[in-house]
């Protein structure tokens, strides 16, 4: 038996049963298990997320050290800043989020950073748009007809040119969004099932890392 | 009159210095993209840290002596970083996948199966009109033939005549897409409104 192996397979294999057996069982003692291993799953994201901050230091620390021109290594050093400055003013107050100062600097740098960086993604999309919708087959033609009429029935303009564009993009999100996506989803999942069984009785290995 | 709150003043450097992207990679682009990320790595470690105190201390606190193994496990991660004790790292990672695992199997056989296979059968493909009855038809067409377009153990299902089910599903995933796409962009740009409508309002007080 090659222990260090084994009882990580034989731990992934209780736990997921754990898991599962409280949903189709309902036995409080099971439930109750499944409570405190809930838990502990939240617990140990939590020390996973320091396992980052740890590699964060590393790669960044090592630009830093190195001062290699052309590796914008300042930047590096002031990424790490931040990263302490936050976690410092988080932990130090023992308010956490809730600190006044904490929360002030969230609102100024993390939220609006956050949502420009997710709504501008909308300019590559557009662009990668405009290079992969080109109806050059009838399969890229489907794509694009698609989401032209969407877009043109969730812009206020073209509904009010014609109506029908916000009619028809409705119609669209009915059966055909709907009747493919069900499909899909079915096929989804069926795939996680098989997938997380395959994992739990110990057919996948990947996340056991390097032997 | 412009804003003189110095958060609203930040928060609009940082909008402009985001969006600058969209024209050229730039030094103040790598500016906002090192800070959002050191940012969000601080916000993300802090509430992990909160969580460990809510989820784990306080339970060893109350005397739920066994919550220490929690701790343990979580120090064991750490040992990924070295050479020789590598594997005391799959113990707690074991862990985690399979508390994942075990979640995702219980979700994906209630709601990505159980509950879209009901949908389907117990929507009447007759009623509602005409064309209650074909939207009918063409969600359970729309479900069927996607599902047969993912049946890969039998080749002889995407040949000849019957090649024609999978392809008429890949027909309406194509057209299904393409509108997720469309509304993913338009969703988008709604949000890119609003941090524009930051600027206009809040900021420089136009609007």
């Amino acid at each position: 038996m090659d222990y260090k192996r084994d009882i990580p397979l034989a731990i992934t294999f209780i736990v997921g049963v754990i898991a599962i057996g409280d949903y189709y069982t309902g036995i409080e003692a099971v439930t109750q298990t499944f409570n405190v291993i809930k838990n502990w799953g939240i617990v140990l994201q939590g020390f996973a997320l320091g396992l980052g901050a740890v590699n964060l230091f590393r790669v960044h620390g090592r630009r830093l050290s190195a001062r290699k021109e052309g590796t914008d290594w300042y930047f590096s050093g002031w990424l790490l800043l931040m990263l302490v400055v936050f976690i410092g003013l988080g932990l130090v107050t023992g308010e956490y989020e809730q600190g006044a100062t904490y929360s002030w600097l969230y609102n100024a740098i993390y939220l609006p950073l956050g949502s420009t960086m997710y709504s501008s993604l909308a300019f590559y999309m557009a662009y990668g748009a405009y290079k992969v919708l080109r109806a050059r087959n009838f399969d890229a033609a489907l794509l694009f007809i698609t989401a032209v009429l969407v877009i043109f029935g969730n812009t206020p303009i073209f509904p009010a040119i014609y109506p029908g564009f916000f009619h028809m993009r409705e119609w669209i999100f009915g059966p055909i969004v709907s009747g493919a996506y069900r499909g899909v989803r079915i096929g989804i999942g069926i795939g996680a099932v098989v997938l997380g069984i395959k994992t739990l009785i110990g057919m996948e290995t990947g996340y056991l890392g390097r032997r | 009159m412009v804003s003189m709150d110095p958060s609203i003043w930040i928060a609009a450097f940082f909008t402009i210095a985001a969006t600058s992207y969209a024209f050229r990679d730039n030094v103040v682009f790598k500016f906002a993209e090192y800070t959002f990320i050191g940012v969000a790595a601080g916000h993300q470690i802090v509430m992990g840290i909160k969580n460990i105190r809510d989820y784990g201390w306080t339970k060893i606190m109350e005397g739920q002596i066994i919550y220490v193994l929690v701790f343990v496990l979580g120090i064991m991660l750490y040992a990924r970083f070295h050479r020789e004790y590598y594997w005391m790292y799959r113990f707690p990672i074991a862990f985690l996948v399979g508390n994942g695992v075990g979640i995702s199997i219980r979700a994906a056989i209630h709601s990505d199966f159980i509950v879209q296979v009901a949908q389907t059968a117990s929507t009447p493909l007759i009623g509602g009109g005409a064309m209650g009855t074909i939207n009918a038809i063409i969600t359970f067409v729309g479900a069927v033939t996607a599902i047969f377009h993912f049946i890969f153990t039998q080749e002889n299902l995407h040949e000849g005549t019957l090649g024609y089910i999978p392809k008429i599903g890949r027909w309406l995933m194509l057209l299904a897409f393409g509108a997720s796409f469309g509304n993913t962009i338009m969703s988008r740009f709604g949000m890119y409104q609003g941090r524009i409508i930051f600027l206009l309002r809040d900021w420089l007080q136009l609007v």
